[in-house]
């Protein structure tokens, strides 16, 4: 509580600074108008074409929500491929690359999840992404991308207390024609796309686009002698639009994709000797994934309203294989398979006079999923011995010095199959009133979500105790069945209140809004229940009860699995300014308020699993800051972002950590980016561009405890853009000074791994735009 | 309807009559069973740690069953031999002699391999065992191994 009171007094003081300073600049009288930068390249044309409108609101940085928005000419000269490399860019918006395609971790102002339930929605022209295992996609034509940071439940719903990125790829009504990239890095790295934008008549148009990439890998399993993060992706879009008349549009877009990929470029830690070891292990680890995503979107027009119908069917169909102990050792492997189906529906009524002085939005979502999963873990033989006979011989050794447990097998399987239909509806309104300098927003959303599991885990055993089964044969097998059914259903309210005043540079603003993440159900855990019971029943079968169960979990039953949603309220005030012509400076200051915090957690004792809890009250704090200034070929661009994250309440039973920082969430985020185009206009060449960024992220806290942590570092990259009619050449790099850092931790049957960021890497690109 | 009543009327004395005749049979044919003492008993074990101290672990079960006129079976459920001892485990004395007293069971036994953790438990051979059952209770002496052991029990 001390603690609390301490960071409002802090946060209060710095607030009324930063609101003072804010409207000193913004009350500034001023007649000049930012002059646009020189659009020459073919991105600039296609930025102009038309203006980015999502189904809920169109881009307007006054608006009163802390955004980030990046054109295609800014993605292009950041050389963002996919939405990891996003991260940074955004102030307090982290992702870090790790893992494989599966893994999605998004922080976002100091909250985030390793596991299950994200903190940021993503949609792909108006289409909500339902799973977060398709987050992790190559970027290729995308137009914008915009993300609003803070929770964004009012008008998105679930998973976006931290925010919502909106993605909008390019459309055959904006550029006509056909569009070729391809790029080679080192590394072995190669990429490609072909696109074709054709619009016959004025209401028919087409695109047809696919790309292809190969990613060479970065680390090497010592173990196998082979890079471990190699993989191939490809996928294909189509997209249709049709203008009845003025009043009807029709929208088709379809985009199958396909990944198939190593990963998990995990090296051991000793916490003694503070040393790193090589990435080794034996049983293979990689992840694949098939995407199909449709989505119809319908849109009404007329004097009065606009309507608009997005319908969508999502296509999950991923296997994720796993040498879970991650040594060269034969302990334990992992395969999670999952297909999931999922239907969703929104209508969105909006008014049509967008200089109304009341705008309003009514809508209505939702969805239903399907997922059908099966998670088989084998245990090996060195798994056998050290994870479960070590712990059942020991405390036999000490009335049996000489006798022993013994398991025959070489391996056995514990299978848990999954059926878990999720079904949800939600509706919502949102008002804005202008009355003068001031606009007035206040919105509401009524979420109901039920969802249920039906579990069926099972593994056999056979075992002997050599004291009492003296015969060379005499096993008995254990068979450990774990079936059963769980529900939950919750009900959230989600409202949003702001103001925003507009003055002759710029614009104030101030929300309060409320979020949530879904809850769930932990299917990672029961592999470990089921080894439990498993030891648990040959005990019994022995008629013996250890002092020390054999094995232990947090959770050994399935109701205790169930993890209840998230939630959040987030008090913001912030600034839209224009100080002076070409510059442009967003500024927010935040307080979040995060209860029933999904935390993810290792239950106790020498088990494999990991399991999301309800077991934190956090609180975070922090500042973003973003400058653009741009003049005639030179763009300025600077992005920080500062969150200060802390456990209120958060005891694991092993320890308090009350007080800590929230861990993997960086406390200071930076980008700086610069970037010059020359005008050449000569035979050879129109125009040269060059462009330097540097992001740097950190302290990154990698365990409750606060105890372990990547300092804050930075990464330096380049671009050189050679333009020459329609075709650029482009030459860059990444993290050249081969800055070595990590971007996870995690700890496995008592063992500490990290996973490194990605080494220096060079690349050439050449796009042709007919 | 008068059919259907007399139908219904027939089946229910039918039923009564076999239900009637069912009670005689199970009289005819089985004795009445004496008085049985209860066959479970809750108490304290207490193992001579041959070293001068002894070692008594509290709660512990203890159940018999009639094998035949002359043997039965005891099982003691938790059983713990020394305080280090980081397990409990089910023992069963099976072959222990019975014979008859005023109310209850006097019992002896004499190597006798216990059957515990799945099969034959050789090196704690019972011997000397000696013990009575009645209606309040269960004493037990034994040696298992080389431990002497001893429990008293009653009933719940």
């Amino acid at each position: 509580m001390r603690v609390a009171t301490t960071d409002n007094s802090k946060y209060l003081c710095a607030m009324k600074v930063l609101l003072a300073t804010l409207s000193l600049l913004a009350a500034e009288p001023s007649h000049a108008e930012p002059e646009l930068a020189e659009p020459s390249i073919d991105t600039l044309r296609i930025e102009e074409v038309e203006v980015v409108a999502s189904l809920k609101h169109d881009y307007n940085r006054q608006k009163a929500i802390s955004a980030t928005s990046l054109s295609m000419r800014g993605l292009e000269q950041r050389g963002v491929a996919s939405i990891k490399d996003i991260s940074l860019i955004a102030p307090n918006f982290y992702q870090p690359e790790y893992g494989s395609s599966i893994t999605s971790s998004i922080y976002v102002r100091g909250f985030g999840s390793r596991i299950d339930q994200p903190v940021m929605g993503v949609t792909i022209d108006d289409v909500p992404v339902m799973n977060k295992n398709s987050y992790d996609f190559d970027f290729y034509d995308i137009r914008h991308v915009e993300l609003l940071r803070g929770p964004q439940g009012t008008l998105y719903g679930r998973n976006t207390s931290g925010g919502v990125m909106n993605i909008t790829t390019l459309s055959p009504e904006v550029w006509q024609g056909a569009r070729f990239m391809a790029e080679y890095a080192t590394l072995s790295s190669a990429r490609a796309s072909a696109a074709y934008y054709t619009q016959p008549s004025d209401r028919f148009a087409l695109s047809i686009a696919a790309n292809y990439a190969h990613d060479g890998g970065f680390f090497r399993n010592e173990h196998t002698d082979e890079i471990c993060d190699r993989g191939n992706q490809g996928s294909l879009r189509l997209r249709m639009i049709w203008n009845t008349n003025r009043r009807w549009r029709f929208e088709n877009s379809i985009t199958a994709a396909y990944t198939s990929e190593g990963g998990y470029a995990y090296r051991p830690y000793d916490m003694e000797t503070k040393s790193y070891g090589a990435i080794a292990y034996n049983d293979p680890a990689g992840y694949e994934r098939l995407t199909i995503n449709e989505g119809f979107v319908v849109k009404y027009t007329d004097d009065n309203i606009e309507l608009s119908s997005v319908t969508s069917y999502q296509l999950l169909d991923d296997t994720m294989t796993l040498d879970q102990d991650f040594t060269p050792k034969n302990m334990f492997t992992l395969q999670q398979m999952q297909t999931e189906h999922t239907l969703t529906e929104e209508i969105v009524i909006r008014n049509a006079d967008k200089e109304h002085r009341w705008q309003w939005l009514c809508g209505a979502f939702g969805f239903a999923k399907w997922l059908e999963m099966s998670s088989p873990v084998t245990f090996k033989r060195d798994g056998i011995d050290e994870l479960i006979l070590q712990n059942a011989n020991k405390g036999i050794h000490t009335v049996f010095p000489d006798n022993n447990i013994i398991i025959p097998n070489d391996s056995f399987l514990i299978s848990s199959d999954f059926r878990i239909p999720t079904y949800g509806i939600a509706l919502y309104h949102q008002s804005t009133i202008e009355l003068g300098a001031w606009r007035l927003i206040a919105g509401l959303r009524l979420d109901y979500e039920r969802s249920s599991m039906r579990y069926d885990s099972w593994g056999d055993i056979d075992y002997k105790f050599d004291l009492t089964m003296k015969e060379e044969d005499e096993y008995r097998t254990i068979h450990t069945v774990f079936r059963g059914k769980e529900r939950q259903s919750f009900f959230e309210l989600l409202p949003k209140i702001a103001a925003e005043y507009h003055m002759s540079r710029g614009s104030l603003y101030a929300t309060v809004t409320r979020g949530y993440k879904a809850g769930g159900f932990n299917t990672q855990i029961f592999s470990d229940i089921l080894q439990v019971k498993m030891m648990n029943g040959m005990m019994k079968d022995l008629g013996i009860k250890l002092d020390s169960a054999v094995g232990t979990t947090t959770y050994d039953t399935a109701s205790a699995t169930r993890y209840k949603p998230e939630t959040s309220w987030n008090f913001e005030i912030g600034a839209h300014l224009t100080p002076i012509a070409r510059l442009n400076i967003d500024a927010s200051l935040f307080w979040i308020e995060c209860f029933d915090q999904q935390v993810t957690v290792l239950p106790k004792g020498n088990n494999t699993g990991r399991m999301m809890s309800n077991a934190a009250r956090a609180r975070s704090y922090g500042v973003e800051l973003s400058a653009k200034y741009s003049y005639k070929g030179l763009d300025l661009a600077a992005d920080y972002g500062y969150t200060n994250a802390k456990f209120r309440n958060y005891d694991d039973g092993t320890a308090d950590y009350s007080g800590r920082y929230l861990p993997y969430a960086p406390q200071n985020t930076l980008s700086l980016m610069a970037s010059y185009r020359l005008n050449l206009n000569n035979n050879i060449l129109d125009a040269i561009s060059f462009a330097a960024d540097w992001r740097g992220v950190g302290r990154i806290y990698w365990d409750e405890s606060n105890t372990l942590s990547q300092p804050f570092y930075m990464l330096l990259g380049f671009q050189v853009m050679a333009h020459m009619g329609n075709v650029t050449l482009s030459l860059w790099g990444y993290n050249i000074t081969n800055t070595e850092y990590d971007v996870f931790y995690f700890k496995s049957v008592g063992k500490s791994f990290f996973s490194k960021g990605r080494p220096m890497q060079y690349g050439i690109r050449l796009n042709i735009n007919i | 309807m008068k059919t259907l009543n007399y139908f219904f009327g027939a089946l229910c004395a039918m039923t009564l009559a076999t239900s009637c005749e069912k009670e005689d049979t199970f009289q005819k044919e089985v004795p009445m069973p004496e008085p049985k003492p209860a066959t479970e008993y809750v108490g304290s074990m207490t193992v001579d740690q041959m070293d001068g101290t002894s070692f008594t672990k509290e709660g512990v079960k203890v159940s018999y069953e009639l094998l035949d006129d002359t043997t039965m079976e005891i099982v003691m459920y938790g059983a713990k031999f020394a305080e280090a001892m980081p397990l409990e485990l089910n023992m069963t004395i099976s072959g222990v002699e019975y014979s008859k007293s005023d109310n209850g069971y006097t019992l002896s036994g004499d190597n006798i391999i216990p059957y515990a953790m799945g099969g034959p438990f050789e090196q704690y051979t019972i011997t000397g065992l000696i013990g009575n059952i009645n209606d309040e209770g269960m004493e037990l002496d034994f040696t298992c191994g080389v431990f002497p052991v001893s429990f008293s029990g009653t009933t719940e």
